[in-house]
């Protein structure tokens, strides 16, 4: 069994479990990570495990993820395995190099309720999916864009904490930036 | 789609650490409930006015979206008409276009004292487009400017009470004193970019692990070695003029006391009025002083030469850089260097003989070095410009399909040179992603030679936004600008939907009675979703069904027919 056969099984917070190709979960640097050190991998860094590594790569390696729920983590693999064969290559700091704007799948991946959308933004910060956490926060920031501070309010239901003393501070202390 | 199955089966178990305020925030599942670092991530997405508009909802995303409009801030130093039209993609920085509204800047954040220490970046440019001598005398102007005359009608007195500010006399600063003063409290800036601000005041302030550095060549180089404890050099540009060599040599000597070897970046530009005037190599002087001391900068990854002089030290300059580099580890090179490239030779004999060209081209020369170069910027001076294109096309063959991003740059270049590089890219270049070219004159031919490209390599063409300041002087649709662009909509090219197109722009002078006449052209990939474009702030509408691209300026809407690929 070679390592791209491998499966990984991805246990949520309420217990729900998720086996994927090790491909398709190593979309997430965080469990790349993780299997470079217990499982399989081309480097041979790590020959005191090789012994076992056929007994190993036959059978599926848990990972409890106790922070994602089943939902969520269903989204975030979807988005996983449709990418699963596209690169991202990032620079030192762990920035995208190249621009990849959001395609009309990721629209549509993107396009669900607010709850979902923060679940997908702390799941892909959680499991350091750069690419997915851009896409997220932009749809997110969509949201925003040209709305006034009320439309804001509404829009993402929280209500207002400021007195009228303290926004007209907030307007004074930001009148040096300008619109670009 | 992902197809996933359950199982039962419990071979391995990885245990992972758990993140405190998980559960909270899955219970709460608000915008306000995510850490702030990640709103931060959301606003950093947004423009200013957004930002300013956030800052007004609630305290926490005035606390988010505060720290975020400052982060990275961009000052421009010349005043601009458009400034729109020139920034349009200066998304992630926060500019700042008056002198007054930088002054602001600095008082009201030093007043709230808060967010000073979100201050990352600091950037202070001039509009692009501009000779390196003209930005020295802009920034000379920008520094020496008096508070007090900025700030007129500006409340100083309210904000002279504060503590911090106890005994200073505002009215009488200069804007140069104003940055001095801010920076002695900023904790947490890694990046300082601000040209001819006295480095001898300047650096004694440094009290971060700058990363990102400009330095202009002056005599005096004391402020830069009371900050050498504090430079984790990355990136580093030396702005120097003419008959600066002793100041390179001694801030040489100076830097050479850091740990160098963290530089990945390097620049060197030269202000200069008379590019006729020879000028002796200065910036070499510096990587010579890295070859006496031994030191060699094997992590660089970018070295920029711009407006630098190599004149017939080819193989000096190729021998004390392969010393002081590791050339094999450069993956980006910027040359707009004056090259003298046959001394003892006439233009025909290096034109047509490709031996005596190898010969006398600094490139070629430099080519046994490299390794790992995929990214090249070249602008071929007019001085020789033949002989020099004749070595571009060389190294396009000799370098074949290693390139990922070409930057041409040229003047007035002739049709059948434009030709045999557009070739030359399509025969050997064919790995390339990112094209930026630049010409001030237009030819038909090379929208054919593009639509080979895009027809048969999808390269990701990309515009290079040089001239838009030319344009925002342009009170009409671009009637007088005589460029030609390459631009982009477009997303990923290996879908079928992506909007890609490109644009020239002309202007022809027909001798007959017409006068002045205007042509645009574009070649488009068809694509739906593409229903306008946004091209140097003017706002074109795109009729699929009509095959038209048409702008409405005043009274006046012109029409445009589309070519598609």
């Amino acid at each position: 069994m070679t390592q791209s056969d491998m499966k990984v099984v991805l246990i949520s917070s309420d217990d729900e479990r998720f086996v994927v190709d090790r491909k398709v979960a190593e979309k997430s640097l965080m469990i790349k990570n993780m299997l470079k050190h217990v499982g399989n991998n081309n480097n041979d860094d790590d020959s005191d495990e090789e012994e076992d590594d056929d007994d190993q790569n036959s059978e599926p390696y848990e990972i409890p993820i106790s922070s994602v729920r089943g939902s969520v983590m269903k989204h975030v693999l979807d988005w996983c395995e449709h990418y699963k064969n596209v690169d991202f290559p990032t620079n030192d700091d762990g920035d995208l190099i190249a621009e990849h704007p959001v395609s009309d799948w990721d629209k549509e991946f993107l396009t669900v309720d607010q709850e979902m959308l923060y679940g997908i933004i702390l799941a892909a910060n959680y499991f350091n999916i750069k690419p997915l956490l851009d896409r997220a926060c932009q749809q997110v920031a969509n949201m925003i864009k040209g709305k006034s501070p009320e439309e804001i309010r509404k829009t993402f239901n929280i209500s207002n904490d400021f007195t009228a003393e303290e926004e007209a501070a907030i307007r004074r202390e930001n009148e040096w930036a300008e619109d670009r | 789609m992902a197809t996933y199955f359950n199982t039962q089966r419990r071979r391995s178990s990885i245990a992972l650490e758990r993140q405190v305020s998980w559960n909270t925030l899955l219970a709460q599942p608000t915008i306000e409930a995510l850490p702030v670092d990640l709103l931060g991530k959301i606003f950093r997405n947004l423009s200013t006015n957004d930002q300013k508009n956030l800052s007004l909802v609630s305290k926490r995303l005035h606390k988010a979206a505060s720290s975020t409009l400052v982060r990275s801030i961009t000052v421009i130093v010349n005043s601009c008409a458009e400034p729109k039209a020139i920034h349009s993609n200066a998304a992630q920085t926060t500019l700042i276009y008056t002198p007054l509204n930088f002054l602001l800047f600095v008082l009201t954040t030093l007043q709230n004292g808060k967010n000073l220490e979100d201050i990352r970046d600091l950037n202070f440019i001039t509009t692009k487009g501009l000779s390196t001598y003209h930005q020295s005398v802009i920034f000379r102007k920008f520094w020496s400017q008096k508070v007090g005359d900025i700030a007129a009608d500006f409340p100083l007195e309210s904000i002279a009470k504060l503590s911090i500010f106890k005994g200073v006399n505002f009215a009488s600063l200069t804007l140069e004193d104003a940055l001095l003063f801010m920076m002695n409290y900023l904790p947490s800036l890694h990046k300082l970019n601000a040209p001819y601000c006295n480095p001898q005041k300047m650096f004694p302030l440094l009290k971060t692990a700058i990363k990102s550095l400009t330095l202009t060549s002056r005599t005096d180089y004391d402020g830069v070695i009371s900050a050498l404890p504090y430079l984790r050099l990355e990136e580093l540009t030396l702005v120097f003029e003419n008959d600066s060599s002793q100041c390179i040599v001694d801030l040489a000597n100076i830097l050479t006391r850091t740990d160098l070897c963290s530089l990945k970046k390097l620049t060197f530009e030269l202000a200069r009025t008379d590019f006729n005037e020879p000028e002796e190599l200065t910036w070499l002087a510096f990587f010579n002083v890295l070859v006496s001391q031994k030191i060699k900068l094997s992590n660089l990854t970018s070295l920029v030469l711009r407006n630098c002089t190599i004149m017939d030290q080819q193989d000096i300059a190729v021998k004390i850089l392969s010393q002081s580099i590791d050339l094999s580890k450069l993956q980006h090179i910027d040359l707009g260097i004056m090259e003298l490239t046959h001394t003892n030779l006439s233009h025909d004999m290096t034109v047509l003989n490709e031996k005596n060209l190898a010969d006398n081209f600094f490139f070629q020369k430099l080519l046994p070095h490299l390794r790992d170069l995929n990214s090249l910027a070249i602008r071929p001076t007019k001085n020789c410009l033949t002989c020099q294109i004749r070595g571009v096309i060389l190294f396009l063959t000799s370098w074949k399909d290693k390139l990922l991003h070409l930057n041409l740059e040229y003047s007035s270049l002739g049709e059948n040179d434009i030709l045999q590089i557009n070739n030359t890219i399509i025969s050997y270049q064919r790995s390339l992603k990112y094209l930026k070219y630049r010409d001030q004159s237009y030819h038909f031919n090379i929208r054919n030679s593009m639509e080979q490209w895009f027809t048969e390599n999808q390269i990701d063409v990309r515009m290079n936004p040089i001239y838009a300041s030319e344009q925002s002087h342009q009170l009409a649709f671009p009637n007088t600008v005589f460029t030609s662009y390459v631009t982009k909509d477009f997303t990923d090219m290996v879908t079928e939907n992506s909007a890609m197109f490109c644009v020239f722009f002309a202007r022809f002078f027909n001798d007959g009675a017409v006068g002045q006449k205007l042509y645009l052209e574009m070649i488009i990939r068809q694509s739906p979703q593409l229903k306008t474009i946004e091209l140097f702030g003017f706002i074109l509408h795109v009729n699929h069904a009509k095959r038209t691209v048409s702008l409405r300026t005043g009274n006046s809407r012109s029409q445009l027919l589309m070519f598609y690929t």
